[in-house]
């Protein structure tokens, strides 16, 4: 598990991460969101020991991260624009991976290089930016560690590749459980692979939710009524959002379905109707129960 | 087997850079077997002979020049090897996808920094060691096998390799303190040259605000060379050597940077990448030195070029050099700081604290609030002071002078130990002695101010009749309790008249003497001639410098050197104050027992000190006993019949100058009857001829050479030409 608490840092007078407090379980996917600048690259770097904390603590399993090589031992970084030596060949670059990480999959590496038609005697700077991530990717993948963090990783990549990419770190959740990190600025991106979500924004954490938790709290009720209706109407229920088109309302409330649909039921709507909730407007509303402006967090 | 893998492991995480060993090896190939190749070919066309340079002597040079400190080229390549590999391996603290790619990598940074440095190193050192066994091929080849030996030539690796790593940990630690490539090769220069240059500013402030300041008897130079690797190095490679403790300091001082390069990786942060300066901390420590170094270096730079004065105020160009210095540096270095030119304005009230600083610090040193320059003894609290006078065997004539150094002792001394220690020979110890010197020294500081206050373009007369009369004089206090200071005066204005009664005083202290004429001291068996030399045409130029006279013995050399000490220290001011020398002897006085069959070049090999006195016309027993010995042409015998032309020049006011040939033998004696008689002519000639007219002679030598002499035409009585004769212009 990476449990990081008050984790702060700051680069001059930027305060770039302030007191940012999570627990990753392991087995689980982490999708970290946040716009440009939100401290997404910071708090992968923290996690991976590049950074040094300027307060907090990160620790992976119970032990810190900072300059301890038995951790960083389970984790492998790719950043956002990764690093490979000048001149050197996909096969190359394995080797030294393999120098790095005992348990470097060298077989399994050839066998997704074919697959993706990358060659392992081609100059890696003959490579495009989607080839370059492509392999630093299967490089991590190969690396058979636990923790993996991806710094926008899908970013670059095309529809088909991010598609293999995902369902390569699906499988190796499921097969052994690896716990893959993932920032990324696009929440559809993360949809349907994170099982746990953190929302950065300004080097604050907003939010830290399994998805499930996120979507199954809240429910979007579409009713209409025989007489006009004012939020206070809803007074005693957790009601997240009220919009009104025509005689048309739509609310958003927290809690338990059953519950909500006796409780509106209970004011005669001439119709009710409970719609299922997407993961972006469970953001949308989370967010602006926190105090922010959805459209201004990612647009 | 264990330890194997483990190293190539490390190696491997600093990533290949198979150029820098290529460059490395292609600089030492030609710093190493191709000198190696060229210097023996030298060697054995001047020796006409392989087999001739087997004499043990030659082979240790050969060892140095070709394989030890002395080999230049290594030393250059050595030390731009050194800081590239560190610049190169290191370079990749300043580029942020490097530093997230190894930073996350589960290594800890001391062991990149090993194995950044290890690689480095090894790239560097092995291409020498290659190179190495390439120029002990070389010389095999070329039959030089003696020159195969194993300890001299691994000394001199070792040599080479403890200031590599000196160097390379340098550049490290610059590298460290700062996150762009740029600022780290700047500061890596900076490192190297900031801390000699300091004490070069240093000296030259110190001789600007203090002018009686007697630098030479202070070291200077070990502090120089000890703080920089670089400036060591050089040393070593001009000393040849390195001493024990040598090593000892070179060792700790290489540690000491490795440690601090080590402890900065460290604690380097990896977002750091990118930034001008590394660490906060730093900042204000960087750009202070920084600025003061500018700040002082161009004020010095100022007042050396531009004089004492600008625009009439005193120190003029030292406070705009100061000043312009401090604030560009410290407003620079803020603009690089920030990557932004809008930064100059920031930390304004730092930089004035600076320059109040600074601006005390030299108002302190100009107004001599020590007292340094007011300041004389009293006769109560010295006990003896040693004193060497210069120019006081000048002979001044008329309107002009020969200055003539009786013996160049400063130039003779090499450090100020050895100058403090021929210093020390002839202490003034009486009251009367004291008293004298003291009474020169004030007399010399108001002669100092009396010119300060002069103004130079007043009376440009007065000002080169003052250059004519100049006079040095350089003392060592020793005080009762101790104590010592020093102070010199050069070239003052003080007509030696006017000093005439101190220095009578002072030339008949025996111990001045003794002191003074050193070379008397010395054991004679050790003791050889080295030139003769006579003044007795214009250009001073006729040198009996026969390399055999170094040959000569204690027993052949007794008669001359007795009598030259007895009627050198016979000298009194006052005549030599009239009397022009008519030469120098030269002398060596051997350090070390000398054999008395040693050859030249044995003689010319061995450390000696260096002694050279003024021959004057009252020397009748040294002229006899020079005669004695062969030499008695101390005068210029011109023989008319040797002479086939005189051109005669002539030079006007303006400098034009024309030019006219005699070559019949009536003009050409006559010419010679014209040239010169005084009181001294029959030694000197010119004393009495003004410097605007000479002729110059062109005879035959006895080897029948054309060969060419200068003289000077003697005034014609009454200022009237005389008939037939060039025209004197005076």
């Amino acid at each position: 598990m990476i449990e990081t608490k008050d984790l702060c840092k700051s680069f001059g007078p930027l305060q770039a991460l302030d007191h940012v407090s999570v627990n990753i379980r392991s087995g689980g996917v982490f999708g970290l969101l946040g716009t440009n600048g939100a401290g997404k690259s910071t708090f992968l770097r923290l996690l991976s020991g590049v950074y040094r904390p300027d307060s907090g603590s990160v620790e992976i399993d119970g032990a810190r991260v900072y300059e301890n090589q038995a951790v960083k031992k389970r984790l492998v970084y790719v950043a956002d624009d990764p690093y490979f030596f000048p001149n050197a060949t996909p096969g190359e670059m394995a080797d030294y991976y393999r120098g790095m990480y005992p348990a470097f999959d060298s077989q399994r590496f050839r066998k997704f290089l074919n697959a993706l038609h990358l060659d392992a005697n081609r100059k890696i700077a003959a490579f495009s930016k989607g080839m370059k991530k492509q392999l630093a990717a299967l490089l991590a993948l190969c690396a058979n560690v636990p923790y993996l963090y991806c710094d926008e990783t899908m970013d670059g990549l095309d529809p088909v590749m991010r598609r293999t990419v995902k369902s390569l770190l699906a499988e190796e959740v499921a097969s052994r459980g690896l716990t893959p990190v993932l920032a990324s600025h696009n929440l559809r991106e993360l949809e349907d692979i994170c099982d746990h979500i953190g929302l950065l924004y300004q080097g604050g954490l907003l939010l830290a939710q399994e998805l499930d938790d996120l979507k199954s709290g809240l429910h979007k009720v579409q009713a209409v009524f025989p007489y006009p209706v004012y939020p206070r109407a809803f007074v005693g229920m957790q009601l997240i959002n009220f919009k009104q088109s025509g005689r048309m309302y739509t609310l958003i409330f927290r809690g338990q379905k059953e519950e909500i649909r006796r409780r509106i039921a209970d004011k005669d709507p001439i119709y009710m109707e409970m719609l299922p909730i997407s993961l972006e407007e469970a953001f949308i509303y989370e967010t602006e129960v926190a105090g922010y402006d959805f459209q201004t967090l990612f647009l | 087997m264990i330890f194997k893998p483990s190293f190539c492991k490390t190696l491997r995480t600093a990533g290949g850079k198979p150029w820098a060993f290529a460059w490395s090896f292609i600089a030492y190939f030609f710093a190493l077997p191709v000198h190696c190749a060229l210097t023996l070919q030298n060697h054995i066309h001047w020796q006409k002979g392989a087999e001739s340079v087997l004499e043990s002597e030659q082979i240790a040079r050969l060892l140095q020049e070709l394989f030890g400190l002395a080999n230049i080229p290594t030393l250059c390549v050595t030390t731009a090897g050194s800081l590239m590999v560190a610049w190169a391996f290191f370079a990749y603290l300043n580029d942020k996808k490097q530093v997230d790619f190894y930073h996350s990598l589960p290594i800890s940074r001391g062991r990149l920094f090993f194995s950044r440095s290890a690689a480095a190193l090894l790239s560097l050192w092995s291409a020498y060691a290659l190179n190495l066994l390439l120029a002990l091929l070389v010389a095999w080849i070329m039959g030089m096998a003696p020159l195969m030996q194993g300890l001299p030539v691994l000394t001199g690796l070792a040599n080479h390799l403890l200031f590599s790593l000196a160097l390379f940990f340098t550049a490290a630690l610059a590298t460290e303190l700062t996150g762009i490539q740029a600022i780290s090769t700047a500061l890596t220069l900076f490192f190297l040259g900031v801390f000699p240059s300091f004490i070069w500013i240093i000296r030259k402030l110190a001789s600007c605000f203090y002018p009686n300041f007697y630098g030479e008897l202070y070291d200077w130079q070990t502090p120089l060379f000890w703080s920089s690797p670089l400036a060591r190095y050089i040393q070593a490679a001009k000393e040849n050597q390195l001493l024990a403790t040598d090593y000892l300091w070179i060792g700790a001082g290489t540690a000491l940077l490795a440690a601090a390069a080590l402890a900065l990786h460290l604690r380097r942060p990896s977002e750091a990448a990118g930034r001008a300066v590394t660490f906060r901390w730093a900042e204000p420590l960087l750009k202070y030195i920084v600025a003061l170094w500018a700040a002082l270096g161009l004020a010095a730079l100022l007042q050396e070029t531009g004089g004492a004065t600008l625009a009439g105020l005193p120190y003029g160009w030292l406070l705009f050099g100061c000043l312009i210095g401090g604030v560009l540096a410290c407003q620079t270095f803020e603009i690089v700081l920030q990557g932004d030119f809008k930064a100059y304005k920031r930390h304004l009230r730092g930089l004035a604290v600076f320059c109040l600083c600074l601006a005390a610090a030299i108002g302190v040193n100009i107004f001599d609030v020590a007292g340094f320059n007011r300041f004389t003894p009293t006769l109560e609290q010295t006990a003896q002071v040693e004193i060497r006078l210069d120019g006081v065997a000048s002979y001044v004539y008329e309107d002009y002078i020969i200055n003539v150094a009786q013996d160049d002792f400063s130039m003779r001394s090499s450090t100020p130990e050895e100058l403090r220690k021929e210093l020390a020979q002839g202490p003034l110890t009486t009251e009367e002695e004291i008293a004298a010197a003291i009474s020169i020294q004030k007399k010399l500081m108001a002669a100092e101010q009396a010119q300060k206050n002069q103004d130079p373009d007043q009376d440009e007369d007065a000002n080169q009749a003052a250059y004519r009369q100049v006079f040095g004089c350089y003392l060592l206090y020793t005080f009762k309790d101790g104590s010592q200071t020093a102070r010199k005066y050069v070239n003052v204005t003080l007509p030696l008249a006017d000093i005439a009664q101190e220095l009578d005083v002072i030339y008949s202290s025996r111990n001045f003497l003794d002191g003074q004429y050193l070379l008397f001291q010395q054991n004679p068996q050790n003791v050889r001639l080295e030139s003769i030399y006579s003044f007795v045409d214009y250009r001073y130029n006729q040198w009996k410098d026969d390399p055999q006279f170094l040959r000569w013995q204690a027993e052949k050399l007794s008669p001359l050197l007795t009598a030259f000490e007895t009627e050198l220290k016979n000298l009194t001011p006052e005549y030599m104050r009239r009397n022009q020398p008519i030469g120098t002897l030269s002398f060596r006085s051997y350090i070390q027992d000398i054999d008395g069959d040693a050859n030249l070049e044995q003689l010319n090999s061995q450390a000696y000190v260096y002694y050279c006195y003024p021959l004057y016309p009252c020397f009748e027993q040294t002229l006899a006993a020079l005669a004695d010995l062969g030499y008695d042409n101390m005068i210029w015998q011109d023989r008319p019949e040797d002479i086939r032309r005189i051109i005669h020049y002539q030079t006007d006011d303006d400098g034009n100058e024309t030019e006219t040939v005699y070559d019949t033998s009536e003009d050409i004696a006559r010419i010679l009857n014209e040239s010169a008689v005084s009181d001294v002519a029959q030694y000197n000639s010119f004393m009495e001829l003004d410097y605007h007219q000479y002729y110059i002679v062109k005879y035959l030598d006895q080897d029948r050479y054309d060969t060419t002499r200068y003289g000077l035409l003697n005034p014609p009585e009454d200022n009237q030409p005389a008939s037939n004769a060039p025209e004197a212009n005076y």
